[in-house]
């Protein structure tokens, strides 16, 4: 007698499969939270570089790396909200957007938008940000995709 | 401003209660002067108290001294002896076993008159304690000497006392609690910009400030050195914070010229604390980047989400943009466009040319270790009681006339002539090093400059109530002039 998870479909998918997509989504939240700010202070860092202003350049050259580091890891505490939330989206972006060839092509560029409404909503300056925040996001979009792409290789 | 100002009119007008009598109390000075022990007594030190004596008998402020080992008659201070002072028969003894400038080197006892007491760390900490408790004036306070440098917190970096004693940042904060009138200080020694951690009730956190009225200056950030311990007597020479601080002040240098311009920058007939303060970050070429408390606070609020940020490129039209233009245009760097890339790229390249400076400087002292000891194996062939200092022989050696004839051997030695000629070049190189670096610190300040005027207006943007009123307490006691 067949199970109910062999024929039950959700979006064309076999429910026997869901489960471990579900994880796999969860997953793709997981590493989108996980890496939401050390993204943001890495777009940060290479801005600033690039036009050579910034509190961080400022930092790394007269301030010792232990406060430097202390810093980065209050930061990281602090932007937890934003992350989580953002995470959260990823995981539901990818559990209803990739699987189908469809709704693939936009995968994933809910992080950026959600960044750029992010910037808006809270920073009161937000124009010269702008360029950090959607980097930010088209970085976690690119973490996105490339989870998406191991996932395909090791199911094939 | 103008913005803040519309939006927070409250935060200025309690700021401006709560900083009334800083501004209409008479000042007493209080001034603490001098290293751990005689060594670290260079002349700088105690020529920089007296100047700071007289700039504040000029101004009608009163001065308390405390320095180094107080009316001790014993020798506390060093120097170097001018050419008409110095003999040079034992100079080729000291190029080969010390260095060029050890033979000119003298003690003496301070020339300070009036020194209230001595700076040992447990009683000056008891004089200011009652100095602060029982004063009807508002007190200024100034330190030249050296300090001590703290990686792990700001507030844990201290001031160096006679008798290898120290006062640490957050003890100060103890020490000035006593205080019942209003406190400003200017600490000048090496990380000194840990001391502006005094200003908030927690040292180590928070921004809510102290309930004792306190702001002020410092030399330098909480992790750099600071410029300002030559034992050289030249005060021409003299490039410190105390330096222009007090020449700003007066309106006068220390040669008793008139400044260049007027240190008054809003015109109101009295020269701030503060206005002197961004004086001397315009005019110093030091290797100093000084803080006033404000700025410091301006750093400690500075968020989370905005520190990781690039800044804006556009400069707020604020006093800080205003240094920075200054700045930038007495070395010859953009105001606008790219600026701060172009300043960032020349401080890269100054940076390498120090470090190349640094390297050679390095080779020739090894260069020059290896003469001496050669002229020394030679010297301690001849005399062999050279090599065994404090034994009878050695003691028979140098109370004789022998070592005036062991120096004119030694003149007469082969290397001896390219010992000096190395000397010489090291002592050269050792300068554009200084120099190198104090262009570097230009090009830094330029950058921090702009930091800060970026800040200041974040703080107008994203601050909340209390800290913009925080903030406005803190610039309307270093407004404030000093009064006699």
């Amino acid at each position: 007698m067949p199970g109910w998870d062999s024929c039950a479909l959700w979006n064309g998918y076999p429910m026997k499969r869901l489960i471990p997509f579900i994880l796999f989504s969860l997953l793709v939240g997981v590493v989108i939270a996980a890496s939401a700010w050390p993204l943001f202070v890495l777009i940060g860092g290479v801005l600033s570089q690039w036009f050579g202003e910034g509190s961080m350049l400022d930092a790394i050259n007269n301030v010792p790396k232990e406060k430097v580091m202390a810093d980065f890891w209050f930061g990281y505490q602090q932007s937890m909200p934003f992350a989580i939330g953002l995470g959260i989206l990823a995981a539901l972006d990818y559990f209803l957007l990739s699987q189908n060839k469809f709704t693939w092509v936009i995968a994933g560029l809910s992080l950026p938008l959600a960044c750029i409404g992010i910037l808006f909503v809270f920073y009161k300056d937000p124009a010269p940000l702008l360029p950090t925040f959607v980097l930010t996001g088209v970085g976690m979009f690119i973490l996105y995709r490339f989870s998406d792409l191991i996932r395909r290789l090791v199911s094939r | 401003m103008s913005n803040f100002k519309l939006r927070y009119p409250f935060a200025l007008g309690a700021a401006l209660c709560f900083a009334s009598s800083t501004i209409t109390l008479a000042d007493q000075a209080v001034l603490i002067g001098g290293g751990y022990d005689l060594h670290s007594t260079q002349v700088q030190i105690e020529k920089n108290v007296q100047w700071a004596i007289d700039s504040l008998d000029s101004l009608n402020i009163p001065a308390t001294v405390y320095f180094t080992d107080g009316e001790d008659p014993a020798e506390d201070v060093n120097y170097l002896a001018t050419d008409e002072e110095y003999s040079s028969s034992f100079e080729a003894m000291s190029r080969v076993y010390g260095d060029p400038m050890a033979d000119r080197r003298r003690f003496r006892n301070t020339s300070l008159t009036n020194v209230a007491g001595s700076t040992k760390a447990d009683d000056l900490k008891q004089s200011l304690a009652e100095l602060l408790r029982e004063t009807d004036q508002s007190t200024f306070l100034l330190f030249n000497g050296h300090g001590t440098a703290s990686h792990e917190a700001p507030h844990q970096v201290g001031i160096s006392l006679w008798d290898d004693t120290s006062l640490k940042a957050d003890e100060f904060q103890g020490v000035v609690k006593s205080a019942t009138k209003p406190l400003r200080y200017v600490f000048t020694q090496c990380y000194s910009g840990g001391f502006n951690s005094a200003v908030f009730a927690n040292p180590s956190k928070g921004l809510k400030l102290s309930d004792q009225q306190i702001c002020g200056f410092t030399s330098e950030s909480p992790y750099r050195t600071a410029e300002g311990c030559s034992a050289n007597v030249d005060t021409s020479d003299y490039r410190d914070y105390t330096t222009y601080f007090f020449a700003a002040l007066t309106g006068y240098d220390r040669e008793g010229e008139i400044l260049p311009r007027d240190t008054d920058r809003d015109k109101d007939g009295a020269v701030s604390l503060r206005e002197a303060h961004l004086y001397s970050v315009e005019a110093a070429v030091s290797t100093d980047i000084a803080y006033a408390s404000s700025d410091f606070y301006l750093e400690r609020w500075e968020p989370w989400y905005l520190k990781w940020l690039p800044a804006r490129r556009e400069l707020p039209n604020n006093e800080f943009a205003k240094v920075f233009r200054t700045l930038a245009s007495k070395h010859n760097m953009p105001l606008a466009g790219n600026a701060a890339k172009t300043i960032r790229n020349a401080l890269a390249d100054a940076n390498t040319n120090w470090s190349n400076l640094h390297k050679l400087h390095y080779e020739l002292q090894e260069e020059e270790l290896t003469l001496q000891r050669e002229i020394q194996i030679a010297v301690e062939e001849k005399w062999p009681a050279l090599s065994q200092p404090y034994t009878d022989a050695f003691k028979t050696l140098i109370s004789s006339d022998s070592v005036k004839e062991i120096s004119d051997w030694v003149s007469q030695h082969n290397a001896y002539g390219k010992l000096v000629a190395l000397q010489t070049k090291s002592t050269s190189l050792s300068n554009d090093r200084l120099e190198a670096e104090r262009y570097a610190t230009q090009l830094q300040k330029m950058l921090h400059m702009r930091k800060l005027a970026n800040l200041k207006q974040q703080l107008y943007q994203y601050g909340s109530f209390d800290e913009v009123a925080g903030y406005e307490r803190l610039l309307m006691c270093e407004e404030a002039p000093l009064n006699p």
